[in-house]
């Protein structure tokens, strides 16, 4: 009897937690949603039901902050898996562990630093049109200085700039380790069948990095569906055309901005929904069934 | 060892026996957000305070202005008021007024405010014909400009004495490089003073936004007229661009100024601090303050204002009289004027810009004080939502298509999103 028992009574603090700041507050957000709730009303927060979804259909900057968010998390998550990827495999192949670890610092510093504050110093320091790093760098190749916040073509890429170089170490450190962990065995056995590096990349290393690689892709997936610091500081209000709006901001300025909170728990919960879904087809997706 | 456990006793007796010394003595806390010259100024008035009145403690706190709306925002929500007397920006009034979290201005001091106050500063502590708070200062983006004394003399031009002048000025000297602007001519549209512009040119061409009910029309041939002249400065006279929008304040307007790289800016008085003590720029030497033309001569120079930053009492504060008296004393014309000049505001009420005292405080202030009696009541909303569309109207015709159908379509967009989407006191 002890024996069962003793794992549930272990783990219940755990689980209290997740129940308390965790699976409440999701339940809580919902009640939220299907009401006209003001937090600073004493009376009046009334239940409308699914109003707050309704409104949701047809509204204009909800389209626009939906669309926006896809777009950036899909470029977002592509790129950076993309080069995170690459620069750990590179940084594997160094030989020198002095030089790996340099690189393993350098490139994991940004992460250290708040997002907010990376902004602002992106804001103000790399991104301005006249005098800001990036444009004194694009002017020794004769590129016209690009107003990076305000223009609406630009500002989106500006936006994911400033996140893949805020983000990618944290990714680095975790394919890294991956990596490191693939045994030596499969890498020799593929050399001496005369696979050369890339066809070992593709065929051993990547198919054995499969766990890593669903854990990281889903982390980067639902931690870029709630990117908010830099939309805010870089798109003040979404920006020119509204180009940087996106759902995180949408939320907030209905939240505390209009102190609409119903509507904005109506727009965490699609958040949601939207994050549960692409989480789960990339979990099919990139189901691994194997161990070594 | 026995005598010094003795003595600890006694010490902790006596101890103990100090806050009955206190008996009698209402505690009252009051909250503001940091900012060092008006820190100072509250700290001398409640000492002052404290003086007249024995019986009354003030437990003053301070937060960062990042974190201070929802500071009290949680402390109102949690009912038991952490706070008995919050310093609140007037827009914020509007959510707290109407949600019944402010306890009701005394009747005597209301009508004291409603008689030398002006307009903007109580349009927003009012709700259902009754006032929730005490304003202490008046906040004006429109009516006075910044000028860049260096570039102005360098230039051989005068400063402009009407607003054609000053638009023909600043055409001539702005200068645009591909995407990025070196210098602007002049700054009238950032996330405060665009909004500013564009209701003044309504108002002044004798027109009107607001309805009956506080919602806003721009479907008007003034509202169309205004539109034009603002996006036309921009698109067609280039002599500024979006910057100010799109950085927010990191390269507003008046820092483009203090740069070097832009002639002038409307901006509000407080700048003018953050002009001498961020860039350490000495009026009268690099830059001016000076008066802004009305947009057409012959005028009333007519303009629409969102508050300022008021006092008021939290309605579960258990110390509501003595919270009250606070507010009065600090609102007291005699005790405002101080506070004004030592805090470089605009006065809320009539009575002390019109006293000596008060210019002769706040030279610099001149320039606005006669314009204060054309001001108005921006509306009862959210002014953070309609600066958002008026931004963003901006932008898009300043960056497409903007002759007269395209400003009306977008006028009539504009005051439908509004309708949809900014809430009504």
């Amino acid at each position: 009897m002890k024996r069962t028992i003793f794992p549930y009574l272990v783990l219940a603090p755990l689980i209290l937690l997740l129940i308390v700041f965790l699976v409440l507050p999701i339940l809580g957000s919902f009640v939220i949603s299907l009401l006209d709730y003001n937090p600073l009303r004493e009376t009046g927060n009334t239940f409308i039901w699914f109003d707050n979804f309704k409104r949701l259909l047809g509204n204009e900057l909800f389209g626009i902050s939906f669309k926006n968010t896809l777009t950036y998390v899909f470029i977002m998550v592509s790129i950076n898996l993309v080069v995170t990827l690459l620069i750990a495999q590179l940084l594997t192949t160094l030989s020198s562990n002095k030089w790996r670890s340099l690189f393993r610092v350098l490139l994991f510093m940004p992460c250290v630093a708040p997002l907010a504050a990376v902004s602002v110093i992106w804001q103000k320091g790399i991104l301005p049109t006249k005098g800001g790093l990036l444009n004194i760098f694009l002017s020794n190749f004769g590129v016209a200085p690009i107003n990076w916040l305000g223009n609406a073509s630009v500002l989106m890429p500006s936006l994911l700039i400033v996140s893949l170089w805020a983000d990618i170490g944290y990714n680095i450190i975790l394919f890294i380790s991956g990596l490191q962990g693939i045994p030596q065995d499969y890498m020799d056995a593929a050399k001496i069948d005369g696979a050369g590096p890339i066809r070992r990349f593709w065929q051993v290393t990547f198919p054995l990095l499969g766990r890593t690689f669903s854990y990281v892709t889903a982390m980067t997936l639902i931690s870029q569906f709630q990117a908010f610091a830099q939309f805010s500081i870089l798109a003040p209000g979404g920006g020119i055309a509204r180009a940087g709006y996106v759902l995180s901001t949408y939320i907030y300025d209905m939240g505390f901005g209009n102190k609409d909170m119903g509507f904005a728990s109506a727009i965490s919960l699609t958040l949601f929904l939207v994050i549960l879904v692409v989480t789960l087809i990339q979990q099919r997706v990139n189901r691994v069934d194997w161990g070594y | 060892m026995k005598k010094l456990l003795s003595l600890f006793l006694v010490l902790m007796l006596l101890l103990s026996a100090l806050p009955a010394l206190g008996e009698g003595v209402t505690t009252v806390k009051f909250w503001t957000h940091i900012n060092e010259a008006w820190n100072a100024s509250y700290e001398g008035l409640i000492a002052e305070f404290e003086a007249a009145n024995p019986d009354i403690k003030i437990d003053y706190q301070r937060f960062p202005y990042d974190e201070f709306e929802a500071k009290i925002q949680t402390s109102l929500m949690a009912g038991s008021a952490a706070a008995d007397v919050y310093e609140v920006w007037g827009g914020w009034m509007l959510d707290f007024a109407s949600q019944g979290v402010l306890s009701e201005t005394p009747a005597q001091f209301a009508a004291d405010l409603e008689n030398d106050a002006y307009p903007p500063v109580l349009g927003a502590l009012k709700h259902d014909g009754k006032y929730y708070g005490a304003p202490v200062e008046f906040n004006i983006e429109h009516g006075a400009m910044i000028m860049n004394k260096k570039l102005w003399e360098q230039s051989g031009m005068p400063y402009p004495t009407t607003w054609n002048e000053l638009i023909e000025d600043a055409k001539k000297v702005a200068v645009q490089d591909g995407e990025a602007m070196t210098m602007r001519g002049f700054g009238y549209a950032n996330g405060d003073t665009l909004i500013a512009n564009f209701l003044a040119l309504i108002l002044q061409q004798g027109g009107q936004y607001l309805k009956e009910d506080g919602s806003v029309d721009f479907n008007t041939p003034e509202a169309l007229k205004a539109m034009s002249m603002l996006v036309g400065y921009t698109a067609d006279d280039h002599i500024n661009n979006f910057d100010a929008i799109t950085n927010g304040d990191v390269q507003g307007d008046h820092i483009m100024v203090a740069l070097d790289e832009s002639y002038g800016c409307i901006r509000g008085p407080w700048v003018i601090s953050d002009l001498e003590q961020t860039y350490g720029l000495v009026m009268g030497v690099d830059f001016d303050y000076i008066g802004q033309p009305p947009f057409f001569e012959g005028v009333e120079q007519k303009f629409a204002a969102e508050t300022g930053w008021s006092l008021c009492v939290a309605k579960n504060s258990t110390v509501q009289d003595a919270a009250w008296r606070f507010v009065e004393f600090l609102n007291q014309p005699d005790v405002l004027v101080r506070h004004n000049i030592a805090c470089a505001q605009v006065p809320p009420r009539k009575s002390v810009a019109a006293d000596p005292a008060y210019l002769a405080g706040a030279p610099y202030m001149a320039p606005l004080l006669d314009k204060l009696q054309y001001s108005e009541f921006i509306g009862p909303f959210n002014t953070d939502i309609i600066k958002s569309y008026m931004n963003q109207t901006f932008m898009a015709l300043c960056s497409g298509d903007h002759s007269e159908e395209a400003v009306k379509a977008a006028l009539a967009k504009m005051t439908e999103d509004l309708a949809q989407n900014m809430k009504i006191y």
